[in-house]
Protein backbone atom coordinates (compact mmCIF):
# COMPACT_ATOMS: atom_id res chain seq x y z
CA UNK A 1 0.00 0.00 0.00
CA UNK A 2 2.53 2.34 1.01
CA UNK A 3 4.90 2.39 -1.83
CA UNK A 4 1.67 1.94 -3.91
CA UNK A 5 0.67 5.66 -2.87
CA UNK A 6 4.71 6.99 -3.14
CA UNK A 7 4.69 6.24 -6.59
CA UNK A 8 1.54 8.13 -7.13
CA UNK A 9 2.62 11.10 -5.31
CA UNK A 10 5.87 11.67 -7.65
CA UNK A 11 3.39 11.53 -10.95
CA UNK A 12 1.25 13.72 -8.90
CA UNK A 13 3.77 16.30 -8.49
CA UNK A 14 4.64 18.08 -11.62
CA UNK A 15 0.56 18.72 -12.51
CA UNK A 16 0.24 19.98 -9.02
CA UNK A 17 3.31 22.58 -9.48
CA UNK A 18 1.93 23.82 -13.26
CA UNK A 19 -1.54 24.49 -11.44
CA UNK A 20 -0.48 25.72 -8.28
CA UNK A 21 0.19 29.50 -9.23
CA UNK A 22 -3.56 29.38 -10.90
CA UNK A 23 -4.65 28.42 -7.48
CA UNK A 24 -2.99 30.74 -5.56
CA UNK A 25 -4.11 33.04 -7.41
CA UNK A 26 -7.94 31.91 -6.91
CA UNK A 27 -7.28 31.54 -3.48
CA UNK A 28 -6.14 34.90 -2.56
CA UNK A 29 -8.55 36.94 -4.83
CA UNK A 30 -11.72 35.14 -5.33
CA UNK A 31 -12.04 32.19 -2.56
CA UNK A 32 -10.48 34.26 0.55
CA UNK A 33 -13.19 37.05 -0.37
CA UNK A 34 -15.68 34.64 -0.44
CA UNK A 35 -15.11 33.67 2.72
CA UNK A 36 -14.35 36.69 4.36
CA UNK A 37 -17.89 38.27 2.83
CA UNK A 38 -19.71 35.17 4.11
CA UNK A 39 -18.11 36.06 7.66
CA UNK A 40 -18.90 40.06 7.52
CA UNK A 41 -22.67 39.16 6.52
CA UNK A 42 -23.12 38.29 10.34
CA UNK A 43 -21.90 41.47 11.61
CA UNK A 44 -23.42 45.17 11.21
CA UNK A 45 -20.16 46.33 9.64
CA UNK A 46 -20.79 49.78 8.21
CA UNK A 47 -17.28 50.04 5.89
CA UNK A 48 -15.59 52.56 8.73
CA UNK A 49 -13.04 51.57 10.67
CA UNK A 50 -15.18 51.24 13.17
CA UNK A 51 -15.16 47.31 15.08
CA UNK A 52 -18.30 45.22 13.62
CA UNK A 53 -20.21 43.95 15.95
CA UNK A 54 -21.33 40.54 15.61
CA UNK A 55 -25.31 40.42 14.93
CA UNK A 56 -25.79 36.50 14.10
CA UNK A 57 -28.88 36.19 11.56
CA UNK A 58 -29.87 40.10 11.73
CA UNK A 59 -29.04 40.48 8.71
CA UNK A 60 -30.98 37.53 7.16
CA UNK A 61 -34.26 37.91 9.05
CA UNK A 62 -34.10 41.51 8.32
CA UNK A 63 -33.60 40.92 4.52
CA UNK A 64 -37.02 38.63 4.14
CA UNK A 65 -38.78 41.47 5.25
CA UNK A 66 -36.93 43.94 2.92
CA UNK A 67 -39.31 45.36 0.18
CA UNK A 68 -36.92 47.02 -1.63
CA UNK A 69 -34.52 43.42 -1.47
CA UNK A 70 -37.58 41.72 -3.19
CA UNK A 71 -38.57 43.87 -5.59
CA UNK A 72 -34.58 44.12 -6.80
CA UNK A 73 -35.13 39.49 -6.71
CA UNK A 74 -37.91 39.36 -8.39
CA UNK A 75 -36.45 42.36 -11.03
CA UNK A 76 -33.95 40.09 -11.29
CA UNK A 77 -36.14 36.98 -11.95
CA UNK A 78 -37.89 38.72 -14.50
CA UNK A 79 -34.93 39.72 -16.86
CA UNK A 80 -33.40 35.90 -15.90
CA UNK A 81 -36.25 34.77 -17.39
CA UNK A 82 -36.46 36.87 -20.71
CA UNK A 83 -32.30 36.86 -20.96
CA UNK A 84 -31.90 33.31 -21.16
CA UNK A 85 -33.94 32.31 -23.57
CA UNK A 86 -33.41 35.37 -26.25
CA UNK A 87 -30.09 34.78 -25.74
CA UNK A 88 -29.40 31.36 -26.54
CA UNK A 89 -31.99 31.53 -29.15
CA UNK A 90 -30.14 34.44 -31.18
CA UNK A 91 -26.69 32.20 -30.33
CA UNK A 92 -28.34 29.43 -31.38
CA UNK A 93 -29.62 31.21 -34.60
CA UNK A 94 -27.07 33.16 -35.33
CA UNK A 95 -24.31 29.77 -35.28
CA UNK A 96 -26.70 27.51 -37.65
CA UNK A 97 -26.70 30.70 -39.71
CA UNK A 98 -22.58 31.51 -39.40
CA UNK A 99 -22.38 27.71 -40.12
CA UNK A 100 -23.80 27.79 -43.43
CA UNK A 101 -21.97 30.96 -44.48
CA UNK A 102 -18.70 29.99 -45.82
CA UNK A 103 -17.35 33.02 -47.53
CA UNK A 104 -18.46 35.90 -45.06
CA UNK A 105 -18.10 33.93 -41.77
CA UNK A 106 -15.05 35.42 -40.57
CA UNK A 107 -16.44 38.86 -40.96
CA UNK A 108 -20.04 38.12 -39.58
CA UNK A 109 -18.35 36.39 -36.86
CA UNK A 110 -16.27 39.49 -35.95
CA UNK A 111 -19.39 41.49 -36.32
CA UNK A 112 -21.84 39.44 -33.99
CA UNK A 113 -19.10 39.30 -31.41
CA UNK A 114 -18.46 43.09 -31.63
CA UNK A 115 -20.71 44.14 -29.16
CA UNK A 116 -19.25 41.16 -26.45
CA UNK A 117 -16.22 43.38 -26.44
CA UNK A 118 -17.78 47.06 -26.66
CA UNK A 119 -17.14 48.57 -23.52
CA UNK A 120 -20.42 48.59 -22.09
CA UNK A 121 -20.29 52.58 -20.82
CA UNK A 122 -20.30 53.12 -24.46
CA UNK A 123 -23.15 51.12 -25.50
CA UNK A 124 -25.12 52.06 -22.71
CA UNK A 125 -25.22 55.57 -23.76
CA UNK A 126 -25.27 54.75 -27.44
CA UNK A 127 -28.50 52.47 -27.29
CA UNK A 128 -30.06 55.47 -24.49
CA UNK A 129 -29.80 57.52 -27.47
CA UNK A 130 -31.54 55.48 -29.35
CA UNK A 131 -34.50 54.35 -27.29
CA UNK A 132 -35.41 58.06 -26.57
CA UNK A 133 -38.53 57.95 -26.56
CA UNK A 134 -39.02 60.94 -28.44
CA UNK A 135 -36.97 61.55 -31.09
CA UNK A 136 -35.43 58.12 -31.33
CA UNK A 137 -34.69 56.20 -34.06
CA UNK A 138 -36.50 52.99 -32.38
CA UNK A 139 -39.59 54.81 -31.49
CA UNK A 140 -39.43 56.88 -35.38
CA UNK A 141 -39.21 53.45 -36.79
CA UNK A 142 -42.12 51.88 -34.68
CA UNK A 143 -44.36 54.59 -35.52
CA UNK A 144 -43.75 54.74 -39.15
CA UNK A 145 -44.66 51.25 -39.13
CA UNK A 146 -48.15 52.04 -37.86
CA UNK A 147 -47.53 51.63 -33.63
CA UNK A 148 -49.42 54.51 -32.74
CA UNK A 149 -48.01 54.44 -29.22
CA UNK A 150 -44.76 53.26 -28.85
CA UNK A 151 -43.47 52.53 -25.51
CA UNK A 152 -41.77 54.78 -23.68
CA UNK A 153 -38.54 52.70 -22.76
CA UNK A 154 -36.59 54.08 -20.28
CA UNK A 155 -38.81 56.37 -19.28
CA UNK A 156 -41.56 53.63 -18.68
CA UNK A 157 -41.48 51.63 -15.71
CA UNK A 158 -43.28 49.08 -17.58
CA UNK A 159 -40.52 48.85 -20.51
CA UNK A 160 -37.25 50.45 -18.96
CA UNK A 161 -36.39 46.52 -17.77
CA UNK A 162 -37.16 45.37 -21.55
CA UNK A 163 -35.36 47.88 -23.03
CA UNK A 164 -32.29 46.50 -20.68
CA UNK A 165 -32.67 43.06 -21.33
CA UNK A 166 -32.70 43.67 -25.83
CA UNK A 167 -29.39 45.52 -24.92
CA UNK A 168 -27.63 42.79 -22.80
CA UNK A 169 -28.93 40.19 -25.56
CA UNK A 170 -27.51 42.09 -28.30
CA UNK A 171 -24.37 42.60 -26.17
CA UNK A 172 -23.66 38.99 -25.20
CA UNK A 173 -25.35 36.75 -28.04
CA UNK A 174 -21.90 36.71 -29.86
CA UNK A 175 -19.45 35.18 -27.19
CA UNK A 176 -22.37 32.22 -27.25
CA UNK A 177 -22.88 31.90 -30.65
CA UNK A 178 -18.89 31.51 -30.93
CA UNK A 179 -19.31 28.45 -28.44
CA UNK A 180 -22.29 27.16 -30.53
CA UNK A 181 -20.45 27.85 -33.88
CA UNK A 182 -17.90 25.77 -32.42
CA UNK A 183 -20.06 23.10 -31.09
CA UNK A 184 -21.74 22.87 -34.64
CA UNK A 185 -18.77 22.38 -36.39
CA UNK A 186 -17.76 19.82 -34.07
CA UNK A 187 -20.35 17.51 -35.12
CA UNK A 188 -19.05 14.50 -36.92
CA UNK A 189 -20.35 14.62 -40.73
CA UNK A 190 -21.35 10.55 -40.67
CA UNK A 191 -24.07 11.49 -38.31
CA UNK A 192 -25.97 13.67 -41.28
CA UNK A 193 -24.71 11.25 -43.60
CA UNK A 194 -26.27 8.42 -41.43
CA UNK A 195 -29.39 10.72 -40.99
CA UNK A 196 -30.03 11.32 -44.96
CA UNK A 197 -29.77 7.99 -45.50
CA UNK A 198 -32.54 6.93 -43.29
CA UNK A 199 -34.65 9.58 -45.48
CA UNK A 200 -34.86 12.51 -42.72
CA UNK A 201 -34.97 16.17 -44.11
CA UNK A 202 -33.34 19.11 -43.06
CA UNK A 203 -35.21 20.15 -40.23
CA UNK A 204 -35.65 16.29 -39.08
CA UNK A 205 -31.47 16.39 -39.31
CA UNK A 206 -31.42 19.47 -36.97
CA UNK A 207 -33.72 18.15 -34.78
CA UNK A 208 -32.40 14.29 -34.02
CA UNK A 209 -28.58 15.32 -35.53
CA UNK A 210 -27.63 18.75 -34.42
CA UNK A 211 -29.53 19.36 -31.08
CA UNK A 212 -28.86 16.36 -29.35
CA UNK A 213 -24.64 16.59 -30.23
CA UNK A 214 -25.19 20.59 -29.27
CA UNK A 215 -26.45 19.31 -26.22
CA UNK A 216 -23.07 19.68 -23.79
CA UNK A 217 -22.54 23.17 -25.45
CA UNK A 218 -26.13 24.11 -25.07
CA UNK A 219 -26.20 23.02 -21.01
CA UNK A 220 -22.86 25.10 -20.69
CA UNK A 221 -24.10 28.35 -22.76
CA UNK A 222 -27.47 27.68 -20.20
CA UNK A 223 -25.51 28.17 -17.32
CA UNK A 224 -23.32 30.31 -18.32
CA UNK A 225 -26.28 32.59 -19.18
CA UNK A 226 -28.18 31.87 -15.78
CA UNK A 227 -25.10 32.77 -13.89
CA UNK A 228 -24.55 36.30 -16.23
CA UNK A 229 -28.15 37.21 -15.78
CA UNK A 230 -27.59 37.27 -12.20
CA UNK A 231 -24.09 39.89 -11.95
CA UNK A 232 -25.70 42.60 -14.45
CA UNK A 233 -25.14 45.73 -13.10
CA UNK A 234 -23.04 48.20 -15.13
CA UNK A 235 -25.53 48.63 -17.94
CA UNK A 236 -28.71 49.68 -14.77
CA UNK A 237 -26.12 51.84 -13.25
CA UNK A 238 -25.46 53.77 -16.58
CA UNK A 239 -28.55 53.47 -18.52
CA UNK A 240 -31.16 54.12 -15.69
CA UNK A 241 -30.00 54.03 -12.47
CA UNK A 242 -32.08 51.46 -10.91
CA UNK A 243 -35.48 53.43 -12.02
CA UNK A 244 -37.83 54.71 -13.18
CA UNK A 245 -38.92 54.27 -9.80
CA UNK A 246 -37.80 51.04 -8.60
CA UNK A 247 -38.62 48.85 -12.00
CA UNK A 248 -34.98 48.45 -12.94
CA UNK A 249 -33.46 47.62 -9.69
CA UNK A 250 -31.65 44.08 -9.93
CA UNK A 251 -30.03 41.88 -7.26
CA UNK A 252 -26.52 43.12 -7.29
CA UNK A 253 -27.23 47.15 -7.81
CA UNK A 254 -29.29 46.95 -4.97
CA UNK A 255 -26.25 44.69 -3.33
CA UNK A 256 -24.27 48.15 -4.38
CA UNK A 257 -26.44 50.47 -3.44
CA UNK A 258 -26.84 48.59 0.35
CA UNK A 259 -22.69 48.72 0.35
CA UNK A 260 -21.47 51.35 -1.14
CA UNK A 261 -24.00 54.48 -1.20
CA UNK A 262 -25.70 52.99 2.41
CA UNK A 263 -22.44 51.90 3.96
CA UNK A 264 -24.24 48.70 4.94
CA UNK A 265 -21.64 46.39 4.25
CA UNK A 266 -22.86 43.64 6.54
CA UNK A 267 -26.09 43.84 4.90
CA UNK A 268 -24.97 43.94 1.19
CA UNK A 269 -22.73 40.83 2.56
CA UNK A 270 -25.72 39.03 3.42
CA UNK A 271 -27.21 39.81 0.16
CA UNK A 272 -24.65 38.84 -1.63
CA UNK A 273 -24.94 35.07 0.20
CA UNK A 274 -28.78 34.74 -0.79
CA UNK A 275 -27.57 35.89 -4.63
CA UNK A 276 -24.49 33.15 -4.39
CA UNK A 277 -26.85 30.44 -3.01
CA UNK A 278 -29.66 31.23 -5.80
CA UNK A 279 -27.17 30.83 -8.12
CA UNK A 280 -25.45 27.59 -6.47
CA UNK A 281 -29.20 26.39 -5.92
CA UNK A 282 -30.10 26.85 -9.83
CA UNK A 283 -26.91 25.13 -11.04
CA UNK A 284 -27.14 22.32 -9.03
CA UNK A 285 -30.41 21.80 -10.21
CA UNK A 286 -29.06 22.52 -14.09
CA UNK A 287 -26.69 19.44 -13.22
CA UNK A 288 -29.25 16.90 -12.10
CA UNK A 289 -31.45 17.37 -15.23
CA UNK A 290 -28.25 17.11 -16.96
CA UNK A 291 -28.25 13.80 -17.17
CA UNK A 292 -31.88 13.53 -18.40
CA UNK A 293 -31.72 15.77 -21.50
CA UNK A 294 -27.90 15.70 -22.21
CA UNK A 295 -26.87 13.15 -25.00
CA UNK A 296 -22.24 12.50 -25.06
CA UNK B 1 -42.72 87.41 -6.57
CA UNK B 2 -45.00 84.30 -5.60
CA UNK B 3 -44.56 80.70 -7.45
CA UNK B 4 -47.81 81.35 -9.30
CA UNK B 5 -46.72 84.47 -10.46
CA UNK B 6 -43.50 83.01 -12.30
CA UNK B 7 -45.44 79.83 -13.70
CA UNK B 8 -47.19 83.04 -15.53
CA UNK B 9 -44.36 84.84 -16.22
CA UNK B 10 -42.72 81.71 -17.72
CA UNK B 11 -45.50 80.44 -19.70
CA UNK B 12 -45.74 84.55 -21.80
CA UNK B 13 -42.10 84.14 -22.46
CA UNK B 14 -42.44 80.35 -24.04
CA UNK B 15 -42.15 81.07 -27.79
CA UNK B 16 -41.14 79.75 -30.64
CA UNK B 17 -41.07 76.06 -31.84
CA UNK B 18 -38.37 73.45 -32.83
CA UNK B 19 -34.74 75.05 -33.07
CA UNK B 20 -36.09 78.36 -32.45
CA UNK B 21 -37.86 77.10 -28.99
CA UNK B 22 -37.12 79.84 -26.41
CA UNK B 23 -38.15 77.99 -23.03
CA UNK B 24 -39.86 80.88 -20.43
CA UNK B 25 -38.40 78.74 -17.64
CA UNK B 26 -35.76 76.16 -16.91
CA UNK B 27 -36.02 73.84 -13.58
CA UNK B 28 -33.21 71.14 -13.96
CA UNK B 29 -34.28 67.58 -13.68
CA UNK B 30 -32.04 67.13 -10.69
CA UNK B 31 -33.48 69.80 -8.52
CA UNK B 32 -35.43 67.40 -6.56
CA UNK B 33 -36.37 69.20 -3.50
CA UNK B 34 -39.94 70.43 -2.79
CA UNK B 35 -38.82 73.77 -2.88
CA UNK B 36 -42.32 75.47 -2.34
CA UNK B 37 -43.27 72.99 0.23
CA UNK B 38 -39.33 74.02 2.10
CA UNK B 39 -39.93 77.49 1.80
CA UNK B 40 -43.39 76.46 3.60
CA UNK B 41 -41.48 74.76 6.29
CA UNK B 42 -43.00 71.33 5.03
CA UNK B 43 -40.06 68.72 5.28
CA UNK B 44 -40.02 65.12 3.50
CA UNK B 45 -39.87 64.02 6.76
CA UNK B 46 -43.25 65.45 8.04
CA UNK B 47 -45.99 63.42 8.94
CA UNK B 48 -48.59 66.05 6.60
CA UNK B 49 -47.34 65.78 3.00
CA UNK B 50 -49.97 67.59 1.60
CA UNK B 51 -48.08 71.00 0.47
CA UNK B 52 -45.28 68.13 -1.11
CA UNK B 53 -48.01 67.07 -3.33
CA UNK B 54 -48.90 70.32 -4.03
CA UNK B 55 -45.41 71.72 -5.09
CA UNK B 56 -45.54 67.82 -7.51
CA UNK B 57 -48.68 69.16 -9.08
CA UNK B 58 -46.89 72.31 -9.77
CA UNK B 59 -44.21 71.01 -11.10
CA UNK B 60 -46.12 68.75 -13.20
CA UNK B 61 -47.85 72.24 -14.38
CA UNK B 62 -44.59 73.69 -15.36
CA UNK B 63 -43.49 70.79 -17.37
CA UNK B 64 -46.41 69.50 -18.87
CA UNK B 65 -49.37 71.73 -18.55
CA UNK B 66 -48.16 74.64 -19.20
CA UNK B 67 -45.01 74.13 -21.82
CA UNK B 68 -43.03 77.23 -20.33
CA UNK B 69 -40.38 74.65 -19.19
CA UNK B 70 -38.71 71.37 -20.97
CA UNK B 71 -40.36 68.93 -19.58
CA UNK B 72 -38.98 66.21 -17.49
CA UNK B 73 -39.51 63.50 -20.12
CA UNK B 74 -36.87 65.22 -22.20
CA UNK B 75 -34.36 66.59 -19.96
CA UNK B 76 -34.26 63.17 -18.68
CA UNK B 77 -34.22 61.31 -22.41
CA UNK B 78 -31.42 63.73 -23.32
CA UNK B 79 -29.05 63.89 -20.26
CA UNK B 80 -29.73 68.13 -21.20
CA UNK B 81 -26.81 70.14 -19.98
CA UNK B 82 -28.56 72.27 -17.66
CA UNK B 83 -26.06 75.44 -17.82
CA UNK B 84 -25.81 74.74 -21.59
CA UNK B 85 -29.53 75.44 -22.02
CA UNK B 86 -29.03 79.01 -20.95
CA UNK B 87 -26.23 80.01 -21.88
CA UNK B 88 -27.32 79.18 -25.55
CA UNK B 89 -29.82 82.04 -24.75
CA UNK B 90 -32.43 79.10 -25.29
CA UNK B 91 -33.89 79.95 -21.60
CA UNK B 92 -35.08 82.99 -20.46
CA UNK B 93 -35.78 81.76 -16.70
CA UNK B 94 -33.16 79.38 -14.84
CA UNK B 95 -33.82 78.42 -11.22
CA UNK B 96 -30.45 77.34 -9.90
CA UNK B 97 -27.78 77.47 -6.61
CA UNK B 98 -25.47 80.45 -5.83
CA UNK B 99 -22.75 78.55 -7.61
CA UNK B 100 -24.33 78.87 -10.88
CA UNK B 101 -23.24 82.60 -10.83
CA UNK B 102 -19.22 81.47 -10.71
CA UNK B 103 -20.06 78.96 -13.44
CA UNK B 104 -22.05 81.51 -15.84
CA UNK B 105 -19.00 83.74 -15.13
CA UNK B 106 -16.38 81.43 -15.49
CA UNK B 107 -17.91 80.78 -18.76
CA UNK B 108 -18.15 84.41 -20.13
CA UNK B 109 -14.29 84.68 -19.04
CA UNK B 110 -13.48 81.75 -21.10
CA UNK B 111 -15.32 82.89 -24.26
CA UNK B 112 -18.16 80.14 -24.50
CA UNK B 113 -21.16 82.57 -24.25
CA UNK B 114 -22.00 86.00 -23.81
CA UNK B 115 -25.03 85.98 -22.37
CA UNK B 116 -26.26 88.65 -20.69
CA UNK B 117 -27.90 87.65 -17.01
CA UNK B 118 -29.03 89.14 -13.69
CA UNK B 119 -30.32 87.25 -10.22
CA UNK B 120 -33.65 87.45 -8.61
CA UNK B 121 -34.50 86.02 -5.58
CA UNK B 122 -36.47 82.79 -5.39
CA UNK B 123 -40.11 82.88 -5.78
CA UNK B 124 -42.15 82.67 -2.87
CA UNK B 125 -45.36 80.62 -2.13
CA UNK B 126 -48.81 82.86 -1.64
CA UNK B 127 -48.78 84.26 1.43
CA UNK B 128 -44.97 84.54 2.59
CA UNK B 129 -43.96 88.33 3.34
CA UNK B 130 -39.99 87.70 3.72
CA UNK B 131 -37.94 86.17 1.47
CA UNK B 132 -36.60 82.80 1.90
CA UNK B 133 -34.78 80.57 -0.03
CA UNK B 134 -33.54 77.05 -0.02
CA UNK B 135 -30.33 76.02 1.03
CA UNK B 136 -28.29 72.80 1.84
CA UNK B 137 -24.48 72.90 4.01
CA UNK B 138 -22.09 72.10 1.39
CA UNK B 139 -18.58 73.02 2.61
CA UNK B 140 -17.22 71.86 6.01
CA UNK B 141 -14.00 72.79 7.69
CA UNK B 142 -12.99 70.64 10.58
CA UNK B 143 -10.08 69.82 12.65
CA UNK B 144 -8.25 66.14 13.00
CA UNK B 145 -8.26 65.20 17.31
CA UNK B 146 -5.07 63.42 16.45
CA UNK B 147 -3.02 66.65 14.96
CA UNK B 148 -0.43 68.30 16.99
CA UNK B 149 -1.33 72.00 16.28
CA UNK B 150 -5.04 72.30 17.32
CA UNK B 151 -4.93 75.27 18.54
CA UNK B 152 -3.41 77.10 15.60
CA UNK B 153 -6.09 75.04 13.55
CA UNK B 154 -8.93 76.22 15.78
CA UNK B 155 -7.76 79.90 15.08
CA UNK B 156 -7.67 79.24 11.38
CA UNK B 157 -10.74 78.18 11.35
CA UNK B 158 -12.34 81.01 13.42
CA UNK B 159 -10.88 83.27 10.88
CA UNK B 160 -11.94 81.70 7.92
CA UNK B 161 -15.33 81.27 9.13
CA UNK B 162 -15.68 84.88 10.48
CA UNK B 163 -16.26 88.08 8.89
CA UNK B 164 -12.74 88.97 7.60
CA UNK B 165 -12.17 85.13 5.85
CA UNK B 166 -15.69 85.58 4.70
CA UNK B 167 -14.93 88.64 2.49
CA UNK B 168 -11.48 87.47 1.04
CA UNK B 169 -14.20 84.16 0.36
CA UNK B 170 -16.22 86.66 -1.30
CA UNK B 171 -13.43 88.22 -3.75
CA UNK B 172 -13.45 85.06 -5.51
CA UNK B 173 -17.08 84.67 -6.43
CA UNK B 174 -18.15 82.31 -3.66
CA UNK B 175 -20.71 82.94 -1.28
CA UNK B 176 -19.32 83.12 2.05
CA UNK B 177 -21.13 82.21 5.01
CA UNK B 178 -20.52 84.92 7.29
CA UNK B 179 -23.59 87.41 5.98
CA UNK B 180 -22.58 90.89 6.70
CA UNK B 181 -22.16 94.39 4.85
CA UNK B 182 -18.19 93.71 4.52
CA UNK B 183 -18.87 90.72 2.97
CA UNK B 184 -21.82 91.66 1.26
CA UNK B 185 -19.98 94.77 -0.03
CA UNK B 186 -16.69 91.89 -1.34
CA UNK B 187 -19.32 90.00 -2.69
CA UNK B 188 -20.75 92.69 -5.45
CA UNK B 189 -17.55 93.98 -5.96
CA UNK B 190 -16.63 90.44 -7.35
CA UNK B 191 -19.70 89.08 -9.32
CA UNK B 192 -20.32 92.60 -10.59
CA UNK B 193 -24.17 91.47 -11.14
CA UNK B 194 -26.44 93.96 -8.72
CA UNK B 195 -29.24 90.97 -8.25
CA UNK B 196 -26.45 88.99 -6.37
CA UNK B 197 -27.09 91.30 -3.26
CA UNK B 198 -30.46 89.23 -2.51
CA UNK B 199 -28.52 86.53 -1.33
CA UNK B 200 -27.67 87.87 1.79
CA UNK B 201 -31.30 89.40 2.64
CA UNK B 202 -33.08 86.30 2.86
CA UNK B 203 -33.71 83.16 5.45
CA UNK B 204 -32.13 80.39 4.64
CA UNK B 205 -34.08 77.09 5.04
CA UNK B 206 -32.32 73.72 4.81
CA UNK B 207 -32.49 71.70 2.22
CA UNK B 208 -31.85 68.05 3.63
CA UNK B 209 -32.46 67.54 7.49
CA UNK B 210 -29.80 66.29 9.26
CA UNK B 211 -30.70 62.95 10.67
CA UNK B 212 -28.73 59.78 9.42
CA UNK B 213 -31.36 58.19 6.80
CA UNK B 214 -31.49 61.52 4.57
CA UNK B 215 -29.62 60.16 1.67
CA UNK B 216 -32.25 56.87 2.02
CA UNK B 217 -35.61 59.29 2.64
CA UNK B 218 -34.20 61.21 -0.38
CA UNK B 219 -33.78 58.17 -2.71
CA UNK B 220 -37.30 57.11 -2.23
CA UNK B 221 -38.50 60.20 -2.57
CA UNK B 222 -36.83 60.96 -5.64
CA UNK B 223 -37.68 57.70 -7.12
CA UNK B 224 -42.04 58.35 -6.19
CA UNK B 225 -40.81 61.87 -7.62
CA UNK B 226 -40.07 60.34 -10.73
CA UNK B 227 -42.86 57.86 -11.27
CA UNK B 228 -45.08 60.72 -10.83
CA UNK B 229 -43.23 63.40 -13.19
CA UNK B 230 -42.82 60.44 -16.08
CA UNK B 231 -46.73 60.56 -15.59
CA UNK B 232 -47.24 57.24 -14.00
CA UNK B 233 -49.00 57.84 -11.24
CA UNK B 234 -50.60 61.04 -9.75
CA UNK B 235 -49.63 62.94 -6.91
CA UNK B 236 -51.51 61.29 -4.06
CA UNK B 237 -50.40 57.74 -4.88
CA UNK B 238 -47.26 59.01 -5.46
CA UNK B 239 -46.89 60.78 -1.93
CA UNK B 240 -48.70 57.23 -0.24
CA UNK B 241 -46.33 55.23 -1.69
CA UNK B 242 -43.36 57.59 -0.50
CA UNK B 243 -45.01 57.72 3.12
CA UNK B 244 -44.99 54.02 2.79
CA UNK B 245 -41.09 53.30 1.50
CA UNK B 246 -39.82 55.76 4.36
CA UNK B 247 -41.72 54.61 6.92
CA UNK B 248 -39.60 51.39 5.99
CA UNK B 249 -36.55 52.96 5.45
CA UNK B 250 -36.86 54.91 9.23
CA UNK B 251 -38.08 51.44 10.66
CA UNK B 252 -34.28 50.10 9.94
Amino acid sequence: MTSHRLRNYKSYLPGTLFILPAFVLFAIFIFVPLIYGFVMSFTDYGGFNVAPNFIGLDNYTKLLQDDYFLISLKNNFIYTLLFVPLTMLLALLAAIALNHVLHLRKYLRMAFYFPYITSMVSIAIAWGLLFNPVSGPINYILKAVGIANPPEWLMSSKWALVAIILVAVWKSFGYYMIILLAGIQGIPEHLYEAAELDGANKFQQFLYVTLPSLSPTLFMVLVLTIINSFQVFDLVSVMTDGGPGRSTNVLVFRIYQEAFVNYRMGYAAAMSTVLFLIIMVISLIQFRLEKKWVTY
Amino acid sequence: MTWEQYAELAKSLTKGEGTEKQWGGYYADWLTAPLGALQEGTTILDDNLDPVGNWLDYLDRLYYKDGSHMSYKQMKAESIDWIKQFESGNVAMLINGEWTLNMLKADIEAGKTDIDFDMAPLPLPEGTKDPITVGGVSTFIGINPKSEHTDAAFKFVQFVTGEQGGALIAESSVLPAYSSDKTKEAFLNATGIQGSGYFFETNTVVENQPVPQIDEVNRVYSEQRDLFLFQEQDSAAAIQNFMKNRQSVLNR
